[in-house]
């Protein structure tokens, strides 16, 4: 069933997500296209100058917007198919499926990663799109193959590593984030009255108690971190450290996104409030 | 045929009321099939268990019968449709004489009156 | 088994009480009359029977079971305002019903929606609020459900389709199920329905057969309702 969920999901956010992809990729290519023909095109004239010169900005502008579209429009969404999709009307016929609460959030998890993560790949293919030209291609060729030179197993091994702790931080900070706002909604909207507004103050609320919690086992730890790292060093190769970071900061994140998972649910279960 | 309901009486018992109209007059024949009950209900736009009900009371006063596979029919006893034709009219012409002898009517004027009105009501072609 | 049975049934908003201590039971094959003025309690009822809130005190079972995803599956719900994702086409939804609930038939409703002559590209924010209820209820009527509940089923449309919603759930009638219809516009309806229950400040008043409220008072539900909540 989560699959099914996970298929409507991205019908009903695909229509939004694919066309700002697209025209990224477009403005992309139209950007490269105003560099060339800048050099080339040589107007009679000032004012066929400056109005070459005009288009190019407009177009630059637009694809430096356009790029960051891409995130924030994921964002949006994030917070607008849970409001729209689960807290209001049509949260009738999405809580009389035969689907469990718990699926009914994970699709919308995983759609709104998968979002992100194509916003980052999208962004990274445009801007290669921009810049990338023969000399960049050859100087990258070079770069792999002094990479390549250099590459010893132990080296292999903590590339791939660093990359597999790099993937899953990212997911992991993808689905906290998307929690960040459907805690707070799931909570605002269980009012009968102000449920948007209630659902900012919340937003707020749990980002100031997070804040406070952090700083305080943070200063609280500060008296112990000198002992810590100096007694770590002796213990472990600093390169082991980096993965323990990297781990660390994954299992932190987890934990605060859990939390907030199950404050989710349990909103949903016990409080469910539609109007 | 449209089906007509009053709001003060039993919606079950205005079903047989209906019905029997139906077989007397001769719009239903003898040992005709019925409907389904789910059919008969549609078209009168009322509650199937209530359909039911009516049709499982008239299989009691033996105005239809059913065959476990082929359905509901009217009956074809010719003497029992007679019997009902006559009790229906005897309760239409007591309900008629009541009012006109409350509208003070004795019984030799109510007979010249119905002849009379009985004329007019053909040849108007009503 | 029952089909919906409630004991003690309480739903309290903060300091406002909807549900009070409603026990009923509604047998298969019935198709019953939730009857009250408005803010009476009947959508609480129908929310809390589908799980869409969760019971203050007392106890509700669907089939013998807990409203949940199992129950889900055997009730179809009419909620009482348009709740279908607007962007979506008439096509589409029929895919995500059939994907959803797999006592959908698909060809069923495609067949009253050519009757209601509703084409299966629109989409739903091109419609009227009247069209868009009647795909709704299509869509709720084109299951082959245990339990059906639906609330204001004939609050918005006009008088053609409401007739055609009437002789709809006449023709669906399945010995098996039970249908549940919540109205304030009961001189439509009740010659469609087995029993009414009449429910008011969030409690049971009483709940009868039809045919024997008129026996035993010599009057229609509609009268009798008329009565009961005169102001």
């Amino acid at each position: 069933m989560l699959i099914k969920l996970m298929k409507h999901e991205f019908r009903a956010t695909a229509r939004v997500m694919l066309p700002l992809y697209l025209v990224t990729i477009l403005l992309a290519l139209m950007t490269r296209a105003s560099a060339l023909w800048t050099k080339m095109v040589t107007f009679e004239g000032l004012t066929g100058q400056s109005f070459l010169a005009l288009l190019s900005g407009i177009i630059a502008v637009g694809f430096s917007l356009a790029l960051i579209a891409t995130f924030v429009v994921a964002v949006v969404l994030t917070i607008q198919r849970f409001r729209s999709n689960l807290m209001a009307d049509e949260g009738y016929v999405m809580f009389s499926l035969p689907v469990s609460t718990h699926s009914l959030v994970w699709s919308k998890l995983i759609v709104s990663t998968v979002w992100f993560l194509g916003a980052v790949i999208i962004d990274i293919v445009a801007v290669m799109t921009l810049v990338a030209d023969l000399a960049m291609f050859q100087e990258l060729g070079r770069v792999f193959a002094e990479i390549s030179q250099q590459l010893t197993a132990y080296n292999l091994g903590n590339g791939i590593l660093f990359l597999v702790e790099l993937a899953v931080l990212f997911v992991v900070v993808c689905l906290a984030a998307c929690l960040d706002f459907y805690a707070p909604l799931a909570i605002g909207h269980s009012f009968a009255q102000h449920k948007m507004l209630l659902s900012v103050a919340f937003f707020f609320a749990i980002q100031v108690a997070t804040q406070i919690i952090s700083g305080t086992l943070l200063m609280a730890g500060v008296p112990f971190l000198d002992s810590l790292t100096i007694w770590l060093s002796s213990q472990v190769q600093p390169m082991a450290a980096a993965h323990g970071v990297m781990w660390g900061t994954i299992l932190i994140t987890a934990i605060y996104g859990a939390i907030l998972y199950c404050l989710t649910i349990r909103m949903l279960h016990r409080r469910l409030n539609l109007e | 045929m449209a089906w007509q309901f009053r709001n003060d009486i039993p919606i079950y018992t205005q079903l047989i009321a209906q019905i029997q109209q139906k077989i007397v007059s001769g719009a239903l024949l003898p040992g005709e099939r019925l409907p389904s009950v789910r059919d008969l209900a549609a078209e009168a736009g009322v509650n199937p268990n209530t359909m039911q009900r009516a049709m499982m009371e008239m299989e009691r006063e033996g105005l239809v019968f059913s065959q476990r596979t082929a359905g509901r029919f009217v009956t074809e006893d010719a003497a029992r449709i007679k019997d009902l034709r006559e009790t229906l009219a005897r309760d239409q012409v007591k309900e008629f004489l009541e009012s006109m002898y409350l509208l003070g009517f004795r019984q030799e004027e109510i007979v010249s009156f119905v002849e009379k009105e009985g004329e007019h009501h053909e040849h108007s072609g009503v | 088994m029952n089909i919906l049975e409630c004991k003690g049934l309480t739903k309290r908003f903060g300091a406002k009480t909807a549900l009070d201590g409603v026990s009923l039971t509604i047998e298969p094959g019935r198709i019953v009359g939730l009857l009250g003025p408005n803010g009476s309690g009947k959508t609480t009822l129908i929310k809390l029977a589908n799980g869409l809130l969760v019971p203050t005190a007392g106890q509700l079972w669907v089939n013998g079971r807990a409203p949940g995803k199992e129950s889900h599956a055997m009730v179809s719900y009419l909620p009482e305002r348009t709740s279908l994702p607007l962007w979506m086409t008439v096509k589409q939804l029929q895919d995500f019903y059939e994907d959803f609930y797999t006592d959908f038939q698909r060809e069923r409703s495609s067949e009253m929606l050519d009757r209601l002559e509703i084409s299966p590209k629109q989409r739903m924010k091109q419609m009227s609020k009247g069209t868009r209820e009647k795909v709704q209820l299509i869509l709720a009527m084109s299951r082959q459900a245990k339990l059906y509940l639906l609330d204001e089923p004939i609050g918005g449309v006009d008088p053609a389709a409401r007739d055609y919603i009437l002789d709809t759930i006449i023709r669906n009638y399945n010995p098996e199920a039970a249908v549940v219809i919540s109205t304030h516009l009961i001189a439509d309806v009740e010659k469609v329905l087995d029993e009414v229950i009449f429910i008011d400040r969030g409690q049971i008043l009483f709940q009868s057969a039809v045919d024997t409220i008129r026996e035993e008072k010599g009057m229609s539900v509609d009268a009798l309702f008329r009565e009961v909540y005169k102001c």
